[in-house]
């Protein structure tokens, strides 16, 4: 009864397009008042309170802001300008380009949409001078976007982290070799296109690549000291987000010295609002998936599930088609707080490490970034190049088979995510 | 009425523009004195824990200004014009609804509170004051969203004077 209302109040809520945040609290006032639940209402307000109560969430703010500070401060063309440098001399050499500057860009941001904004604004109305179609240029853009959760920093990494008891820093370490993997699949399909369409390949001298590293060094440096930080004990991540914000600001003031201090007026308000927009989805989904708990429904469901089948491979599989369908529809940090009671249980089951499920799941739900409708890559891809959303969406589907065979690749052989984490634990 | 309105967009922006940086610089300033062994700044953590929920929340009405908050407007967008419009405004009362609510039991919640006073351990602050962010929140969800069907009442008369 309670499950019915619950989800059947939620899905109603999101069809008329009320905001995730507000569906996910009303669904949960009508359930317990519907299912004459003799809970007290004022849990759910408690529940949003506590949920957002912690010193390790305040990383994202953090990092949203030294991520912000960062592109204000004109790094995005300074990234793009060494990516192009770097790779610019093979097949479909911009797209390429798109693709390695968001696996940099996404080692300072956290988030999809800052990437493919960042990266976007740049590289879209490049590739289109170059003859790549608009849609297409918009496609390739928001397929690459899904590097910036799988790159470290990354805030669903930090909502995971948090929820799931595992430990941030072996998050983000564990992140690196699926991204590398991920701008593989993109740059192969990239250049199976740029081979097909006949697409204009960059050139590229030693001496502008040197130029252009010495250019990128103090940027790509930063991800280097969060890690190292952490890493080396120094700091939580917290504190190494709250470092790394310091370090923005000081070479984008003094070094780069293209924001003035009256710019970050903007940047302070800008990140303000949307750490309150990732908060709000954070806690209401909090106080629903308390309302979960408390009726053992993520028992149910995991019980349901593993009776289904004990094989594993089937389980996992189970697991990533669920989470390609609610990322299609849900967001990110949402998705994360609801499933994870119900997959953590599952995993144990089925001894799956709780640090292989949390990147899979990031994986996973980016993915679902790049899949109508709930796409926010495409949404901001389109936004930059006013191309339209269907026909982003028919260019993007080789990218997302590709990202799909990487899931799959990290679901079944887990040492790939788990390598980098254990050669730094010992 | 308007200026009322403005007001109260720049609160929500001064909250911003204060709670953030001070975030920063506690943090920051912990995380330094600790590292160079200065000893630990015990309060810093809770301070910008607070800190950080009067900013989210106050970020919220902002959002909904902006019409920035994720929702799904697939269904939505596949209707007529008209039906659209009701359905904007129904949307509107439907998040209006969702800040009465938090805010009449967060409003509950503080009374207990006040009665019955709770002490932050590190600060002593009661920890009301805290919860007054989310009333701060929801109450700005009501003013927003009543805003939102505001304006697409007055939309309605526009299209209809414009039909004629």
């Amino acid at each position: 009864m309670t499950i019915t209302l619950l989800l059947g109040s939620l899905v109603i809520l999101l069809l008329l397009n009320i905001p995730i945040a507000v569906s996910l609290g009303l669904a949960t006032f009508i359930a317990i008042v519907g299912g004459g639940l003799s809970i007290p209402l004022e849990v759910i307000p408690q529940r949003m309170f506590t949920s957002i109560d912690s010193f390790p969430f305040m990383a994202i703010p953090f990092f949203m802001l030294a991520g912000s500070i960062m592109q204000s401060g004109g790094i995005s063309k300074r990234l793009i300008n060494f990516a192009k440098n770097l790779v610019g001399a093979l097949p479909g050499g911009l797209g390429i380009i798109a693709v390695f500057s968001s696996g940099f860009f996404g080692a300072i941001s956290g988030s999809n949409a800052a990437t493919v904004s960042a990266i976007g604004k740049i590289m879209i109305p490049s590739m289109e001078k170059e003859k790549y179609g608009k849609a297409y240029a918009s496609a390739l853009v928001a397929a690459s976007g899904t590097l910036g959760v799988v790159v470290p920093p990354s805030v669903p990494m930090i909502t995971y982290g948090v929820i799931s008891g595992v430990s941030i820093s072996a998050l983000f370490l564990a992140g690196i070799i699926p991204a590398v993997l991920m701008m593989i699949a993109l740059c192969l399909i990239i250049m199976f296109i740029a081979k097909r369409d006949n697409l204009p390949r960059g050139r590229v001298s030693f001496v502008e690549l040197i130029k252009s590293f010495a250019d990128a060094i103090l940027s790509l440096l930063m991800p280097v000291i969060i890690l190292g930080g952490i890493y080396g004990g120094f700091f939580t991540p917290t504190e190494a987000a709250a470092v790394a914000c310091v370090y923005a600001l000081i070479i984008t003031i003094f070094v780069y010295r293209e924001i003035k201090v009256k710019d970050l007026y903007e940047i302070v308000l800008g990140s303000g609002q949307t750490t309150a927009i990732v908060f709000f989805v954070i806690a209401t989904s909090s106080a629903f998936s308390w309302l979960l708990t408390a009726e053992r429904i993520p028992e149910t469901i995991s019980n349901a599930i593993l009776s289904i089948s004990d094989n594993p491979i089937l389980i996992l599989l189970l697991i990533n088609l669920l989470l390609l369908v609610l990322g299609v529809f849900l967001e990110t940090n949402a998705i994360i707080l609801l499933v994870t009671p119900v997959l953590l249980p599952i995993a144990a089951q089925i001894g799956f490490d709780p640090l292989v499920l949390g990147i899979i799941m990031i994986v996973n739900t980016s993915i679902g970034m790049i899949t109508p409708p709930m796409a926010l890559n495409i949404f901001v891809a389109s936004g930059i190049s006013h191309a339209s959303i269907e026909d982003i969406s028919k260019k993007v589907v080789p990218f997302f088979i590709a990202l799909v065979a990487v899931v799959i690749l990290i679901t079944y052989v887990p040492d790939i995510i788990l390598f980098l984490p254990n050669l730094f634990a010992k | 009425m308007k200026l009322l309105l403005a007001k109260i967009n720049n609160i929500e922006n001064y909250i911003l523009l204060i709670t953030f940086p001070l975030m920063l610089l506690f943090v920051f300033s912990a995380t330094v004195s600790r590292t160079f062994d200065l000893g630990s700044i015990m309060w810093a953590e809770e301070a910008s824990r607070y800190l950080m929920i009067w900013l989210a929340f106050a970020g919220i009405g902002l959002g909904f200004k902006k019409n920035a908050h994720l929702g799904l407007s697939f269904v939505v967008n596949k209707f007529s014009q008209k039906v659209q419009r009701i359905l904007y405004f129904v949307r509107a009362i439907i998040i209006a609804l969702f800040g009465v609510l938090i805010s009449y039991y967060t409003y509950s919640l503080i009374m207990t509170q006040i009665y019955n006073p709770q002490l932050s351990p590190s600060l002593g602050i009661p920890i009301w004051w805290v919860y007054l962010a989310i009333l701060f929140g929801s109450v700005l969800i009501i003013i927003r969203s009543l805003q939102m069907s505001w304006a697409s009442i007055k939309n309605e008369i526009y299209a209809e004077d414009a039909e004629l």
